[in-house]
């Protein structure tokens, strides 16, 4: 029945005939039968009834799916309109289908950042505490003082531990160099992760002499072995020790940083020596909030902690520094991309709004021009609802074929993001648009139909210009937002390098500590490979060190608790210091000049020699500009100032920086912590082609050790990779910036338009009454000027509020930036007067007898 | 389909949903078609209740899109085709509860009424 009603509607519309002329029919013959004539009982029985055709349409009213019909009735109405306004559909359909498409692409990238659920079991309540300061770069506790504070706390409901990812060797089969992530043994316990196939580690397992187990990464388990379940109790070779497999992670295991781990291992500390290491190894702890205790009172808990911990330190300058943080996973995970991500996302939503206001606009001029019609469908019995309906039915239309196209659009920029972005956002490689994010995208295409379907119903002409002014307002955010970051990525790469790149070769190398366990094996290694380097005619000038700028340096020192010619400072100097130990051709090599004293001399390497060269900024910072050759700092007496190198690796400030003499001596002082002269890198100057020189080298080191990989780049490649991602960052901003700026002149362009359309014959009467043409053209200039200056004053409110987010994406640069603000104001302005230009000259060209006679 | 709350409308809304309950009322009693149904309230009202035929159609299809009636075309004794409808269970419920809710508001009125004596 109801597929009759809906689908055959002729069926229907007979068999509603038929039940009607039955009963009429049965009334007439009752009226015969009781002795009327047939004339008479017939004009009696419809009387009777009433209005027939009145009851035929109130039972068309109960017809079943009628709201489907209507829908399907709305649809088709809306396609012929929308193929009719052929330049109203293109131009509707284009706004959203570059707001949609710009948003969903963003969107794809920002929600894995964002949004998406992390991989551990109610994972909310995960934080990562630990004490930060100008030490490490991550938050941490030492064995004694965790093992306290895990005895002790009461505000977790489970706490771990685990030292980081490291490299590591897989030595059975083809020797390859894996990632491994050493973690305490309740590790995947308090994460909530569900090892794949086996288990996870057992406290009994967790210790240094313990014989090693080890899980699995997924992809490791299927790429190296096949995928083979019976991978479980088979021992392989890790870093030359045979360890147990008993587990293997599931597909999307994640470490707490993110950082890659082909292989987890137990860090092999148990208590009692967690209980022995009061300095030391440091751990990172992940706690489990217990139900009801929040960020806040854990941050309260981790606050005495670090307290107790400060209590027993001498360091006067340092302990200021030193802070107890506790962190959610999530925030932990993403560090410092979640601002960019909130601006990027920002952008975007700030870019899909203007393209709403364009469409409600589009659709507000298309009402008014259609007012006639609308009218006369009301006046022919149209319902007020089905008419709103139908407006909305085309507003969602419009919407979801912008939403196709954006889609479509999404895509393209997708694949351009992940391709034009440089390492180290995270998880960027992984967005795709899977259901997600199309859910997404389907609810902005619907909020985007309904915002301008409301916008468009709700507005006349005041609501109109202030859908104007908001774009432009909106526009000028986005532009001086992006003005910033150009500008901030300008003065970036202004700052001088600090070295020559050109005819420069790094070959780094790491040293696995099972073919070399002792220090003194890596330092033989490194000064054989000098000495061999050294003797190849073709490489002018051979240094070593441990790493390369413009790569952060592997050691960092706060500067606080420096002691100055043998004082503690006065008024202590905070921040970080950063060290390489490198060889004395170090600044030849990179061409870094040596502007006060001395380099380093081969004696420098001797034994017991305790000397140091300090970068400018370091000078600065602790002897205030005054010459700081001859000066202590903590033992080592200073020889000399070089200039400073840019070391920030690309993601923030540069900090500054001293070297000391790579010590011929295995035992010295600054080889002394643990994977010590691990790293190896050996920076060649060679007047060779690239190729030609990275070929020797690699071969000199093949003669030495053939297993062991190197990774050789020329120093110019490397120095390039520094402004990448500010450069990525400004250039999405910057194409924000540019699809807002372009939709807020097709706004003011066509609300202009049409304005002087809707006032063709007040204009004629004026011009007729003798207004020049030139004052109607400003008359139309006059109320886009109106506009502009509304929209900068509120644009200006939007943008201090925007760069003030933006300060961390601006590498130590000011967020307050006039220049940026007056450029940004001076684009939009042009552009706005190009777009009210066209309209005014239509103002001008009004011919007073075509207007008046009009209609 | 709300009863007895729009004030403004207070006499047609009644009326509607008392034609609604005598329509349950009559089909309950077993299968007719329209022109029966009116036949039979007016002979069991003893022709007091006179049923505007025109609004009887409309109401048929509103209860049979409730699904509270279903329709069978059917042979009348006279030979002809007619539809006739009979209750669903979910038909008879609503009965049920439609009475009800008369009885209570038939009783709660005479209560008002005689107190006002």
């Amino acid at each position: 029945m109801l597929w009759d009603a809906f689908f055959r509607r002729n069926r229907w519309e007979r068999r509603l005939d038929a039940e009607l002329r039955f009963h009429l029919e049965q009334q007439v013959q009752d009226y015969v039968a009781h002795g009327m004539s047939r004339k008479e009982a017939q004009r009696r029985a419809y009387r009777e009834f009433g209005g027939i055709e009145l009851s035929k349409e109130e039972c068309r009213d109960q017809r079943p799916f009628l709201w489907l019909e209507h829908a399907v009735q709305d649809i088709r109405y809306a396609l012929r309109l929308l193929a009719r306004n052929r330049t109203f559909s293109v131009a509707a359909i284009l706004s959203l289908a570059l707001g949609i498409g710009a948003t969903t692409s963003v969107f794809s990238v920002v929600d894995r950042i964002l949004f998406r659920s992390l991989p551990y079991s109610d994972a909310d309540r995960l934080v990562s505490i630990g004490a930060g300061g100008p030490m490490l770069p991550y938050d941490f506790m030492f064995g004694a003082g965790y093992l306290e504070f895990r005895r002790h706390q009461t505000a977790f409901s489970a706490v771990t531990s685990w030292s980081g990812v490291n490299d590591c060797d897989l030595t059975s089969g083809e020797p390859i160099r894996l990632q491994c992530a050493s973690v305490e043994s309740s590790f995947l316990g308090t994460l909530g992760i569900l090892p794949a196939l086996g288990r996870s580690f057992t406290a009994e397992e967790d210790g240094p002499n313990k014989p090693r187990t080890v899980l699995l990464s997924y992809g490791v388990w299927q790429s190296r072995f096949g995928g083979h379940p019976d991978i479980l109790g088979r021992t392989i070779s890790v870093d030359g020790e045979p360890a147990r497999v008993v587990g293997v992670l599931p597909p999307d295991f994640e470490t707490p940083t993110l950082a890659h781990a082909d292989l987890v291992v137990p860090q092999r500390l148990d208590d009692a020596t967690l209980e022995r290491a009061v300095t030391g190894r440091p751990l990172r702890v992940i706690a489990r909030l217990r139900s009801g205790m929040t960020i806040a009172a854990a941050q309260a808990v981790a606050d005495v902690l670090v307290a107790r911990a400060l209590a027993g330190m001498p360091a006067g300058g340092l302990a200021r520094e030193i802070k107890p943080h506790v962190t959610t996973l999530r925030d932990l995970r993403i560090g410092d991309a979640k601002t960019v991500a909130w601006v990027l996302f920002g952008s975007v939503l700030a870019v899909l709004l203007l393209a709403c206001s364009n469409v409600a606009n589009l659709l507000m001029a298309r009402t008014e021009a259609r007012r006639r019609e609308l009218a006369m469908r009301a006046a022919l019995g149209a319902g007020r609802m089905r008419l709103i309906r139908q407006a909305a039915t085309e507003s969602l239309l419009l919407a979801v074929l912008g939403g196709l196209c954006g889609l479509a659009l999404a895509y393209v920029l997708l694949k351009v993001f992940v391709n034009a972005a440089p390492g180290g956002i995270p998880q960027l490689a992984r967005a795709t648009l899977d259901w997600r994010v199309l859910a997404f995208t389907f609810v902005c295409s619907v909020a985007s139909g309904l915002i301008s379907g409301m916008g468009a119903a709700g507005g006349r002409g005041r609501f109109r210009q202030a859908l104007i002014v908001t774009q432009l307002a909106f526009s000028l955010a986005l532009l001086s937002a992006a003005g910033l970051l150009l500008r901030a990525l300008w003065r970036y790469q202004q700052i001088p390098l600090g070295m020559e790149t050109q005819q420069v070769l790094t070959a780094s190398l790491s040293l696995s500590p099972q073919r070399y366990p002792s220090a003194e094996r890596r330092l033989a290694f490194s000064e054989e490979l000098e000495e061999r380097l050294r003797s190849t005619a073709m490489f002018a000038t051979v240094a070593i060190s441990d790493s390369r700028p413009p790569d952060v340096p592997l050691r960092s020192k706060p500067m606080a608790v420096q002691q100055i010619d043998g004082r503690p400072q006065a008024s202590p100097v905070q921040g970080t210091m950063v060290w390489r130990a490198v060889t004395p051709e170090y600044f030849r090599a990179l061409g870094v000049p040596i502007r006060q004293g001395r380099g380093f001399t081969e004696q420098d390497r001797d034994r017991g020699r305790d000397v140091m060269i300090v970068s400018q900024s370091l000078a600065r910072r602790l002897f205030h500009a005054s010459d700081a050759v001859g000066h202590f700092i903590g033992s080592a007496q200073i020889v000399g100032t070089a200039a400073d190198v840019r070391n920030s690796g690309g993601t923030a400030r540069d900090d500054p920086e001293y070297y000391v003499p790579r010590s011929r001596a295995a035992d010295a002082p600054i080889y002394s912590a643990a994977d010590e002269l691990r790293r190896v890198v050996a920076i060649v100057r060679t007047p060779l082609a690239p190729e030609l020189a990275a070929r020797a080298v690699r071969h000199t080191v093949a003669q030495m050790d053939a297993s062991l990989p190197v990774e050789i780049e020329p120093l110019g490649k490397t120095a390039s990779r520094l402004s990448v991602r500010p450069r990525f960052n400004a250039l999405l901003l910057a194409v924000f910036a540019a699809l807002g700026l372009l939709l807020s002149a097709l706004g003011t362009y066509g609300v202009l338009g049409f304005l002087v359309a809707q006032r063709t014959r007040e204009i004629g009467l004026r011009i007729a009454l003798g207004a020049t043409p030139q004052a109607m053209a400003a008359m139309v200039l006059g109320n886009a000027l109106r506009w502009i200056a509304a929209g900068l004053v509120l644009g200006l409110v939007l943008s201090m509020a925007l760069t003030r987010a933006l300060n961390s994406m601006l590498y130590g640069m000011t967020a307050y930036d006039p220049v940026a603000w007056t450029l940004a104001a001076t684009v939009l302005v042009l552009t706005a007067l190009v777009a009210a230009w066209q309209p005014s000259r239509r103002a001008a060209r009004v011919d007073p007898v075509e207007a008046l006679r009009h209609d | 389909m709300s009863r007895h709350t729009d004030a403004g409308s207070e006499e047609a809304e009644l009326l509607q949903g008392t034609l609604d309950m005598l329509i349950l009322k009559v089909v309950a009693l077993g299968p007719i078609h329209g022109y029966g149904i009116v036949q039979r309230i007016q002979r069991i009202s003893n022709e007091a209740l006179q049923i505007r035929q025109g609004s009887l159609y409309p109401a048929l299809y509103r209860l049979e899109n409730h699904g509270w009636l279903k329709a069978e075309w059917k042979t009348t004794e006279g030979g002809r085709e007619a539809k006739f409808y009979s209750l669903t269970r979910i038909g008879h419920q609503r009965l049920k509860a439609e009475t009800e809710s008369w009885d209570r508001l038939c009783s709660a009125i005479s209560l008002v009424l005689g107190t006002a004596d």
